[in-house]
C-alpha cells in the first residue's frame, strides 16, 4: 500500500482539512488518494486506512459498485462523464455497514500533477429526517383539524337539538366552543403531551375570577393525556354552566367545591355544590347530562354518579387515567 | 340545517317511543331496512353521538356505539350487527379497517367507513380488506349519509 505515492496535494489538503463537507480524492485507476477529516468522521474510516484502497470497496454500497466501475471505464475511454460537475443524491456506506444519504458532486481535474477525481459529499440524513418529521407533523395537523371540524359539527348538531331558540343556540354553542378552545390552548402549551388537571380547572374557571371566594379547587398533582383533558374539560364545562345557570353559582350564597383524589390507579373527581335554597332534581336530561355520561364512558372508560339529595348537586366522576 | 331539529325530542328515554319527525323521513328513507342493527365504531364521542342521532332520525331503532376495536369486537360477539360503520382512524389499538375485518371474520356484515381525510392511502387501506366499501367524509352530513346507506345495503352478500 505504501508503494502508492500520495499525490502532492499539500496546498489542496490544507483546504480540504477545513472543508465542511467530506472530500475524497480518487485517481483514474479507482484508488483513493486523498481523504479529509470530515470523510474520516462521516464514514468511520481514517485517511490512513482509506489511502490506497479502491473507492468502490470503501464507501460505495455493493449494489452501485458495478455501475461505478463501468462509469469510470466509460469516462476514461470516451471522456463522457454524466455524473461529473453536477449534484446527485445517492447512498454511501459507512465502515459499520450502515448507509447514509448523501449529496455528491464529483469533479475531474488535472491540476495537481496527475489527473484525479475529487468527490464532495454531504451527509443529508439530518435534513431528510427533518423533512420526514415535518411531513408527519403536517399529516397529524391535518388529521387533528379534520377531526376537530367533525367534533365542532357534532357540538353544533347536538346543541341545536336542545336549544329553544336561535339566540340560545348561539350562546350555548359559542360557550362550548370557547371551553374546547381553552382545553386546546392548554394542550398546545404542553405540545399535546400531558398536562396537570389543576391547569385545566384554572383555565375553565378563569371567567369566574371574581367569584374565587365561593369556588374552591383542591387535589393531588395529577397529569392527564390530551384525550383525557379534552373529555374532562368538556364535562367540567357542562357542570359549570349548569351551576351558573341553575345551580349553586346562580344563588348569591351558593358555593362550589371541586376536588379530586387518586387511589389504586383510579382518579375520582368530586363536584359539590352547596346552595342556600335547595332545588329539586332537574326534570329534563339535557345535552349536558347526556354528554357527561357518554363522554365518561366513551372517552374515559369511566362512570359517573349524580346525587341531588344534599344541598345541591353532588357529582362524581371515576376513571382510570392512562399512565 | 342546524335548526331543523329544534322541536325534535331527543332524550334517550323518549327515543324508543317517539317516532322521528316525519320531515326527516322522506319517502326515499323508507327504502332503508330500519330494523337493521347498526354498530358504530368511532373514538370521538361527539361524532359517534351525532351519527347515532342521525341514524335514529332516519328511523333506525337499534344503534350501538363502540369507542375502540376491543369494545366493537366484544359488542359484535354479544350480538352480531347488520351494518358496521367504522371510523378509519381510531387512535389507539386496531384501526377501523382492521376492526371491520375482525368482525367480518365472525360473519359477513356490510361495512361502511368514515374518515376525516379520504386520501389514496385510506382508500388503498380499505380496499386491501374490503374492496369497494363505501367511504363517508367527516363532518357527517345527513344527505350523504342517507345516500351511502342506500348504497351499502345494496352490497351483495357473497355466496
Amino acid at each position: 500500500m505504501t508503494a502508492i505515492p500520495s499525490i502532492d496535494l499539500v496546498g489542496v489538503n490544507a483546504v480540504l482539512k477545513t472543508a465542511l463537507d467530506a472530500v475524497v480524492v480518487m485517481d483514474t485507476s479507482g484508488v483513493v488518494r486523498g481523504w479529509n477529516t470530515v470523510a474520516e468522521r462521516h464514514f468511520g474510516i481514517s485517511a490512513m486506512e482509506a489511502h490506497g484502497r479502491r473507492m468502490s470497496d470503501l464507501i460505495i454500497p455493493e449494489r452501485f459498485r458495478d455501475a461505478h466501475e463501468a462509469g469510470l471505464a466509460h469516462f476514461l475511454a470516451t471522456g463522457e462523464g454524466p455524473v461529473l460537475d453536477t449534484m446527485i443524491e445517492i447512498h454511501a456506506v459507512r465502515a459499520d455497514g450502515t448507509e447514509i444519504p448523501v449529496e455528491l458532486s464529483i469533479t475531474y481535474t488535472e491540476h495537481f500533477g496527475e489527473p484525479v477525481f475529487m468527490g464532495f459529499l454531504r451527509d443529508v440524513s439530518a435534513r431528510l429526517e427533518a423533512q420526514r418529521t415535518q411531513q408527519l407533523l403536517i399529516d397529524e395537523l391535518n388529521h387533528r383539524v379534520k377531526n376537530l371540524l367533525g367534533v365542532v359539527s357534532g357540538i353544533a348538531h347536538l346543541t341545536a337539538r336542545n336549544a329553544a331558540s336561535p339566540r340560545e343556540f348561539a350562546e350555548t354553542f359559542t360557550g362550548r366552543l370557547a371551553a374546547l378552545g381553552r382545553s386546546h390552548e392548554l394542550l398546545t402549551s404542553v405540545r399535546w403531551e400531558r398536562a396537570p388537571l389543576s391547569a385545566l380547572t384554572a383555565a375553565l374557571l378563569e371567567p369566574l375570577a371574581d367569584e374565587r371566594e365561593r369556588v374552591s379547587v383542591t387535589g393531588d398533582q395529577v397529569e392527564l393525556t390530551s384525550r383525557e383533558l379534552i373529555a374532562v374539560g368538556m364535562i367540567l364545562y357542562e357542570l359549570l354552566t349548569n351551576a351558573i345557570k341553575y345551580g349553586s353559582l346562580s344563588q348569591e350564597q351558593g358555593s362550589l367545591a371541586i376536588s379530586w383524589e387518586t387511589a389504586g390507579g383510579e382518579l375520582l373527581i368530586k363536584w359539590n355544590e352547596q346552595l342556600a335554597m335547595k332545588p329539586g332534581e332537574p326534570e329534563r336530561r339535557g345535552f349536558g347530562t347526556r354528554m357527561i355520561e357518554r363522554s365518561a364512558h366513551h372517552d374515559l372508560g369511566g362512570s359517573v354518579e349524580w346525587d341531588w339529595s344534599g344541598q345541591g348537586l353532588n357529582f362524581r366522576l371515576h376513571f382510570k387515567p392512562v399512565y | 340545517m342546524l335548526f331543523s331539529h329544534l322541536n325534535a325530542q331527543s332524550d334517550d328515554s323518549s327515543r324508543s317511543t317517539v317516532p322521528a319527525p316525519a320531515t326527516t323521513r322522506g319517502s326515499a328513507a323508507e327504502a332503508l331496512p330500519l330494523d337493521t342493527a347498526i354498530l358504530i365504531v368511532e373514538d370521538e364521542v361527539l361524532i359517534a353521538w351525532t351519527l347515532d342521532d342521525l341514524l335514529t332520525d332516519l328511523g333506525f331503532r337499534d344503534v350501538r356505539v363502540a369507542r375502540d376495536s376491543e369494545e366493537a369486537v366484544s359488542l359484535a360477539q354479544e350480538r352480531l350487527p347488520g351494518l358496521l360503520i367504522c371510523d378509519v382512524n381510531l387512535g389507539k389499538g386496531d384501526d377501523g379497517v382492521a376492526t371491520a375485518a375482525r368482525i367480518r371474520a365472525l360473519a359477513w356484515v356490510p361495512a361502511l367507513f368514515i374518515t376525516g381525510y379520504a386520501g389514496d392511502e385510506i382508500r388503498a387501506r380499505i380496499d386491501q380488506y374490503i374492496a369497494g366499501a363505501p367511504l363517508l367524509r367527516k363532518p357527517i352530513e345527513p344527505q350523504p349519509l342517507q345516500r351511502i346507506l342506500r348504497q351499502v345495503f345494496k352490497q351483495e352478500r357473497p355466496h
